[in-house]
């Protein structure tokens, strides 16, 4: 919340960040297009492009701002209707991230560890983070699903699939 | 219009082929279970099993592939409704009121709604073409690149109808995701925003990228729930309901038919296809509809417009590889090699002189469009068991799986990696409500905006006046605009509809307090 003008302003962090990273990615965009050549079969789509998402992006803008008089109490429900950022709560949120980090780290261990090992790890994290707490299904279900899939894939896909066990 | 002695003659090619008829059940069973695994597509199932094809003769080859085809297309709506993943880019309009029926204990309903469209629709597609396939052939040899640049650009602006409660925030990630469909080298030759990154090269990969936008970052979101379906009651299988979802499919016959038309239109022209027609059908029945809100959060008939018109879509297509021989996409490609194989070349000399095999593959394709509602069944039934499955064993599951299928659509370690940051970023935007579907379509369509583009630019020279000569294109130009003006005009009047509805209502309760 920030003070501004006589108002309450609530913002929408990372509404506004998200919508920024759109906002950068296309003029980076623009400028690696315009570097490579400015000739019109480069550009004829992303330059025009661009500057619609930039519009878009200027008119988006202020729907992240969230403006109060001074006087106006803001309450937890308040600010979950104005917001998104209050509709999860921390531990919730925790969990996601969690998940999201585990399956990065799975996705990049997968030709270092063989795709057999990174899915029996990343299940038996997976189904922690999810909310299982029973050993035995902690220990016998991620390698049982992790060889269904690899030896199932092994034969559907023409090509080899980097294994450590397998 | 009808040659009688060419279906005569097809009629006995039928009952001379035993054969091919026993290959229309191995075929639909093969195409739904492959269309229902997430990141094995229609093609690759189709191209798995092209090799079987060439010790099978021609018409038992043909339809033992578009069994395949048809099975997977429907295939592709079961993961849509029931998990959020369009097995297909032709079933990301399912998602949009299928997912939500689910959420909410009637998928039941939703699979048998999906059912009973996508079959109406194929037969009705392939009715279409038994009465149209020579006048067809005539219209779609006339499209040219500014025609197809007009359909590319028409699809996408209808996200903005299709955004929901923020119209710029649809057309925003629009926006971003036809210039993220651009990234690569383009027709010209130019190498624009690959950072250096070789598989960048050839441009996002469109199919990892779907399947983390659409499904895996909806997967983070369900790690605070415990079941896909909360209510244990929601979550029981009801064979009756499935059923009764097939049939209420068939009382939006306006839908059914409006989809069915626009899906073998649009997937009769090369490179649009399905991707484009379930969205435009979904978005002209949401237009159409009396209460147009109640989209995007379970109406049924939104369901009957994706299925009906994205099934019609291979009814077109084939109207086109028969036609003309030009593939509409990887599908049809596939079936024109098995014609190859065959020493047969489609096109309109094969129209000219096997009128009758022509026919009696239409026949053939409108009969397992019937049997696949029986197939389709006890498939569905089975499948959507699934919802009973705790999400803490299928959050992990689905998300290796679809590492999986990444991987094996791109053959490299590109397919995982952009699928994990297409998750992140799809879940980021979906927390903000920008709908997602937009960068998708978005991706899918951004080569090919560009690609007609630049043609039309070089065959006018530059010259704007080239419109002119163009009737098609205006035509679609013209019904885009009206389109898009009555989509304004609908929420215009709806908005002012609901304001008078607040307003009585507050006067009402002024008079209600006086008393």
């Amino acid at each position: 919340m920030i003070h501004l003008a006589g108002r309450k302003v609530l913002v929408e962090w990372g509404h506004l960040a998200v919508a920024t990273l759109i906002a950068v990615t296309c003029l980076w965009y623009l400028q690696d297009a315009r570097s490579a050549s400015l000739r019109i079969a480069n550009l004829i789509l992303i330059q025009p492009g661009v500057i619609v998402a930039i519009i878009l992006y200027l008119i988006v803008l202020p729907q992240c701002f969230h403006v109060f008089k001074e006087e106006e109490p803001i309450t937890p429900k308040t600010e979950e209707e104005a917001t998104k950022e209050s509709s999860m709560t921390p531990a919730e949120f925790l969990r996601v991230a969690s998940l999201a980090a585990a399956f990065g780290v799975f996705v990049f261990s997968l030709e270092r560890f063989g795709f057999d090992l990174a899915a029996w790890l990343f299940m038996a994290v997976g189904l922690f983070i999810c909310g299982e707490r029973r050993w035995p299904v902690l220990a016998f279900f991620p390698p049982a699903f992790a060889l269904i899939v690899v030896y199932g894939y092994q034969q559907l896909i023409p090509y080899p699939i980097e294994t450590f066990f397998l | 219009m009808f040659d009688f002695s060419d279906i005569s003659s097809a009629y006995n090619i039928l009952t001379a082929n035993p054969s091919a008829w026993l290959m229309l059940l191995p075929g639909l069973i093969i195409g739904l279970v492959f269309g229902a695994l997430p990141g094995i597509s229609i093609t690759m199932a189709m191209a798995l099993f092209l090799p079987m094809t060439m010790y099978m003769d021609f018409l038992p080859a043909i339809i033992f592939l578009t069994a395949i085809y048809t099975g997977a297309g429907f295939g592709g709506s079961v993961p849509a409704i029931l998990m959020r993943i369009p097995g297909t880019s032709s079933a990301v309009a399912t998602t949009f009121d299928g997912y939500p029926m689910a959420q909410q204990g009637r998928h039941n309903e939703a699979l048998g709604v999906a059912l009973g469209a996508s079959t109406t629709g194929a037969m009705l597609a392939y009715i279409m073409l038994f009465i149209l396939i020579a006048p067809i052939a005539k219209v779609v040899l006339k499209m040219g690149p500014l025609e197809m640049f007009a359909i590319a650009i028409w699809g996408m602006l209808l996200l903005g109808s299709l955004a929901g409660k923020y119209v710029t925030r649809g057309l925003l990630a629009g926006a971003f995701g036809l210039l993220m469909g651009t990234i690569g080298m383009n027709t010209a030759g130019y190498i624009r925003g690959t950072m250096g990154v070789p598989f960048l090269f050839d441009g996002v990969p469109v199919i990892p990228a779907m399947m983390g936008l659409l499904a895996a970052s909806q997967l983070f979101n369900l790690v605070n729930s415990g079941f896909l379906v909360e209510e244990e009651e929601n979550r029981k299988m009801n064979f009756r309901t499935i059923v009764r979802g097939v049939r209420q499919s068939w009382e939006s016959p306006l839908v059914i038919l409006r989809g069915s038309a626009i899906g073998a239109f649009i997937g009769a022209i090369p490179g649009v296809g399905s991707s484009i027609s379930n969205l435009l059908s979904y978005s002209e029945t949401r237009r159409n509809d009396a209460d147009p809100d109640s989209f995007g959060k379970g109406n049924p008939k939104g369901v009957v417009g994706a299925e009906s018109a994205n099934s019609s879509s291979e009814g077109g297509a084939m109207a086109t590889m028969l036609a003309l021989g030009i593939p509409g996409g990887g599908a049809t490609a596939i079936l024109l090699a098995a014609f190859a194989t065959h020493n047969v070349v489609g096109g309109p000399q094969f129209i000219e002189q096997h009128t009758d095999m022509v026919y009696a593959i239409i026949i053939l394709n409108l009969l397992q469009a019937a049997l696949l509602l029986v197939v389709g069944l006890g498939f569905v039934f089975v499948a959507s068991s699934i919802v009973r499955v705790p999400l803490r064993y299928l959050i992990p599951s689905v998300l290796v799986v679809a590492a999986f299928g990444a991987y094996s659509v791109t053959n490299s370690m590109a397919g995982p990696m952009t699928l994990f940051v297409f998750s992140i970023f799809g879940w980021a935007l979906a927390r903000y409500e920008y709908p997602v579907a937009a960068v998708v379509v978005g991706l899918l369509l951004g080569g090919l905006v560009e690609t007609q583009l630049l043609r039309s630019y070089q065959v006018s020279g530059g010259e704007l006046s080239y419109i002119t000569e163009r009737p098609g294109a205006i035509l679609i130009i013209a019904i885009m605009i009206l389109s898009m003006g009555i989509t304004a005009w609908t929420k215009k009047k709806n908005a002012r509809k609901k304001l008078d509805a607040l307003a009585r209502q507050s006067n009402f309760d002024e008079q209600g307090a006086l008393h």
